[in-house]
């Protein structure tokens, strides 16, 4: 039975539909202590004092922690693009002298119980001096609160062709002015950690969400001056990561230091509140944009500046977002010449982190307003104009030109136009946009609109998967990335198993642990499926190889003449007959006096390991419908129709389930959910009443067209990632869809548009008349 | 604060005498007293619905309840449930439609699901979709859910026939 490229239900499913999941919360050591963060209540203060007196009354309380028992702990470095100018703007461990946000930790209380560790906290009093918090991101001088530092943290700048040139050469300039406020991940579980010092051995072992569990273990390593060894870091069930888990933060570093000195275990859970508060927030952009274009609404040029609101410190994530955004401007299209600069600047608001789709989303909100902008411009249809401009397949592979994560940009293999063809003719877009046409007509605030994108889903790097096989004949795939969600593990199976033959529901995979591979770059952006996938193929062609030439040996029959079938190995030729089971093969390849094979090494395993130059580009095109309430603003958004090319697909039901939820967290950006701070900084929305995140009543009915015509060339598997798909291009789409419906080209500038946009818009055209309000 | 109560409940059909703090919340019980782990606390304000279990055969929000509320009732958990038909049925149909991602909600949204199944067995679609609107899933974009809870419940016709 062939795996791969069947949409083949998820090994884990039983696990979480019988309520087996172990979620970090989950986790329970004996003798822990639980950690409560005390947080400024503030956004941007003078921290005078920290008084502990009442908090240690608490029955309970084992030990609290200030930024002088932490002093000499380093701020946590930057994981992706560090540069050491980004050093100053880095955040302690615990703030000392200023508090920047609210949230920020000050404090950390170690007790018997939660709840004992949240009373104490609770009584920690903060001495602290306000200032004027900035909330806005300014120029480049510093907040004359906070002077010690400037508030341009970072730029960084994309260019290639002559710009001068091209914009003196067009015959029309297009310029939009956009922005989008702060978001969030918002995954359903809150980070967490628990953290255990083994005094004997010498051994930390930390159960956390690890996107990238190994830079982890050796970012605490370096900072509790450990040896590499003595960290292990294991990753649990995780409930949702979208960017917003994963990297290394204060709590995480408290914990685990907190382990270390009080020799017991530490556990830390946030909670809401807290999750809203104090994990890395998301977009918060306002940009300018600048098409240059010839008479027939070819693009020349790009002049892009995007000014990105950071928040108070810069994290692990470092110039992440800056840098796919610029990179990932130019998007599908063809032009001679860029400039994308974007600019990291600091504010008194929760640090900036990443979100799902972080930077694309950001650059194809941006780009594909600007699209709709010179089609309103030139009155050619926005797909038309979309069309004219896309990179032809025989230009393919494509150097974008541009750099991102270090990482030349090229986009991989696509058939752009023939993608817009397919999706228009399967969903018949033309007959939906003269329904809502129609509809218009009538009367009716109904409108359609469409996003082309290009994802960067993988750069260039390496990963490395381990495949074991015990004596049950049972094979382990071992990787440092993790399961979040997405479907890694059933994918891992469903490749190994077609190439060692055996059914992938009796394939174990392992994620997340460090102690079990030595070195992974673990997942983000849609890198996993890529490759630890390829690096999967390698290790199960190697272990196939193995396997087939050691019972060649043991047989006296030559390999080729030998195959794998359930688990068995069989003559190729026969129908049947077992030989060999494989477990016995691999008891017989263990060391010791059985070892009955030759030199190739103790046991049955294998090693693969990948290393690409070329990054994926899956792209698709995103066609949303609104509807709009004319009484009251509501914008409802019934359908959304995507047909994305994520090359060959290893299993089209996860893919197709990653695009549908990916398409309601970018509708929920695009009108709902958002994060934002009072003029003084205190946070807006600090819990789920606030916060408004989709339930099943606002999400779209999805319909999904995937299309394999372009496997990429960068691995042999042929995949492009999926992860992103659905979501990056749902914000353009969905603002494109209510200029439409509205029927004002450049309506929506700024997202999330709420119902008083619509409202105070349709007011401002027709006056309120008596006769209009009684209709 | 400190002063605590004596409690007893039956969950998942066993007998369990609890001594709790008034304010420790049902889901807080069940999931460090009862170590019935299953019920998620997502939120602890009664909007996600992460940590629905029945008491009483009702669908409940565990962490709006303190657990001295359930004194003397019935509370089933995701874990106690075995060879319940509507249950079992909506497992495969999550399971063929793919709405389990990263499994926080699921429970959740099984007992909210079943609860619901079993009180009103004949739900049209329109009210079978409004019950999925009172949990959050944040990975699926609910479509696979709001599909499976229909075809467990258009299977369970089936069978009943």
């Amino acid at each position: 039975m062939k795996h791969v490229g069947r949409a083949l239900p998820r090994l884990d499913d039983s696990v979480h539909l019988e309520g087996r999941g172990r979620f970090v919360a989950d986790i329970d050591i004996p003798r822990q202590l639980h950690m409560r963060v005390v947080r400024s209540n503030v956004a941007c203060a003078k921290l005078i004092n920290v008084d502990m007196s009442e908090a240690y009354h608490v029955p309970g309380v084992v030990a609290i922690l200030t930024a002088e028992e932490v002093s000499h702990l380093r701020p946590l470095g930057v994981r992706l693009a560090p540069a050491p100018a980004l050093d100053r703007f880095l955040q302690p461990v615990l703030a000392s002298t200023m508090v920047r946000y609210v949230g920020e930790p000050v404090a950390a209380v170690f007790a018997e119980s939660a709840a004992a560790a949240e009373d104490a906290a609770e009584l920690v009093g903060l001495e602290l001096a306000p200032l004027e918090a900035q909330t806005v991101p300014r120029a480049v001088e510093a907040n004359p609160a906070d002077p010690l530092r400037g508030n341009a943290a970072a730029s960084v700048t994309k260019s290639f062709g002559d710009l001068n040139a091209a914009f003196h050469e067009a015959d029309r300039i297009v310029e939009v002015h956009v922005t989008w406020a702060r978001d969030a991940a918002m995954p359903m579980e809150t980070r967490g950690i628990v953290a255990d010092w083994d005094d004997a051995r010498g051994v930390l072992s930390v159960w956390g969400p690890g996107r990238a569990a190994h830079w982890n273990r050796d970012a605490l390593a370096a900072m509790l001056d450990l040896p590499r060894s003595a960290v292990v870091w294991r990753t649990p069930h995780v409930g949702g990561g979208f960017g917003a888990k994963g990297e290394l933060a204060s709590e995480d570093i408290l914990a685990c230091y907190g382990a270390r000195l009080l020799e017991r275990p530490v556990k830390w859970v946030e909670d809401r509140r807290e999750h809203m508060i104090a994990a890395g927030q998301a977009r918060d952009i306002r940009a300018t944009a600048r098409a240059a274009i010839d008479s027939s609404a070819r693009l020349l040029a790009l002049d892009v500046d995007v000014v990105i609101d950071q928040g108070a410190y810069v994290r692990a994530e470092g110039t992440m977002v800056a840098d796919l955004v610029a990179a990932m401007l130019p998007g599908p299209y063809r032009m001679d010449a860029l400039r994308a600069e974007a600019h990291l600047r600091l504010t008194n608001k929760t640090p900036a982190g990443t979100f799902r789709g972080a930077g694309r989303a950001e650059a194809a909100y941006i780009r594909e307003r600007l699209m709709d902008e010179i089609a309103h411009r030139t009155g050619i249809d926005p797909m038309e104009v979309r069309r004219r401009n896309l990179i032809e397949p025989g230009a393919m592979p494509f150097e974008r030109g541009t750099e991102a994560l270090g990482c030349r940009v090229t986009l991989d293999s696509g058939r752009y136009q023939s993608l817009v063809d397919q999706t228009t003719r399967r969903f018949s877009l033309d007959v939906i946009r003269r329904r809502a046409q129609h509809r218009r007509a009538q009367g009716e605030l109904v409108g359609v609109g469409a996003a082309f994108v290009v994802d960067a889903s993988a750069p260039a790097g390496y990963e490395h998967v381990k495949l074991t096989v015990d004596r049950r004949g049972t094979v382990e795939v071992i990787t440092g990335a993790v399961e979040e969600g997405q479907g890694l593990v059933t994918l891992l199976a469903q490749i190994v198993a077609d190439i060692v033959g055996v059914d992938y529901a009796s394939v174990r995979v392992t994620t997340g642990e460090t102690v079990r591979i030595p070195f992974a770059a673990g997942s983000q952006l849609a890198r996993s499926s890529v490759m630890v996938g390829t690096a999967a193929q390698h290790a199960a062609e190697t272990l196939r190889e193995k396997i087939l030439s050691a019972a060649a040996a043991m047989l006296s029959i030559p390999a080729e003449k030998l195959t794998i079938q359930a688990g068995r190995i069989k003559q190729a030729d026969r129908h049947f007959g077992t030989i060999l089971d494989l477990g016995d093969l691999a008891a017989a390849m263990e060391p010791g006096r059985t070892m009955r094979t030759g030199p190739r090494g103790a046991g049955l395993e294998a090693e693969g390991f990948v290393t690409t130059s070329m990054m994926t580009a899956p792209y698709g095109l995103v066609v949303a419908v609104t509807e709009i309430d004319k009484d009251t603003g509501f914008i409802r958004v019934p359908e959304v129709y995507v047909g994305y090319d994520v090359g060959n697909a290893i299993n089209p039901g996860l893919v197709e389930a990653q695009i549908v939820g990916g398409v309601v967290q970018g509708m929920a950006s695009a009108l709902s959910t958002t994060l934002g701070v009072t003029e003084s900084g205190d946070p807006l929305r600090v819990n789920f009443a606030d916060f408004a995140l989709p339930t099943a009543r606002e999400a779209p009915t999805v319909h999904v067209m995937l299309v394999e015509d372009s496997p990429s060339p960068a691995n042999v598997l042929g995949v492009k990632g999926a992860a992103d798909g659905g979501l990056t291009g749902m914000a353009p789409a969905v603002a494109a869809a209510i200029d439409d419906a509205i029927g004002i080209p450049g309506f929506v500038h700024h997202l999330p548009l709420t119902p008083s946009d619509i409202i105070q818009q349709l007011r401002a055209r027709k006056p309120i008349t008596f006769e209009a309000a009684a209709e | 604060m400190s002063t605590k109560m004596q409690m007893s409940m039956e969950v998942n059909g066993e007998a369990r005498d609890l001594v709790v703090e008034p304010r420790t919340t049902l889901a807080d019980a069940l999931r460090e007293e009862c170590g019935l782990t299953g019920t998620r606390t997502g939120c602890e304000e009664g909007i996600c619905g992460a940590c629905t279990v029945l008491v009483d055969g009702e669908p409940v929000r565990a962490c709006l309840q303190f657990a001295v509320q359930a004194h003397g009732r019935e509370v089933t958990t995701i874990e106690g449930v075995r060879e319940w038909k509507t249950l079992e049925a909506l497992k495969a149909a999550m399971r063929e439609h793919f709405a389990v991602q990263c499994g926080f909600c699921t429970s959740g949204f099984l007992m909210l699901a079943a609860g619901a199944l079993t009180r009103k067995p004949d739900m049209s679609a329109a009210e079978i979709a409004e019950v999925a609107e009172m949990n959050l899933c944040r990975c699926t974009g609910y479509q696979p859910i709001v599909r499976a809870m229909q075809e467990a419940q258009a299977s369970l016709k089936v069978a009943a026939q």
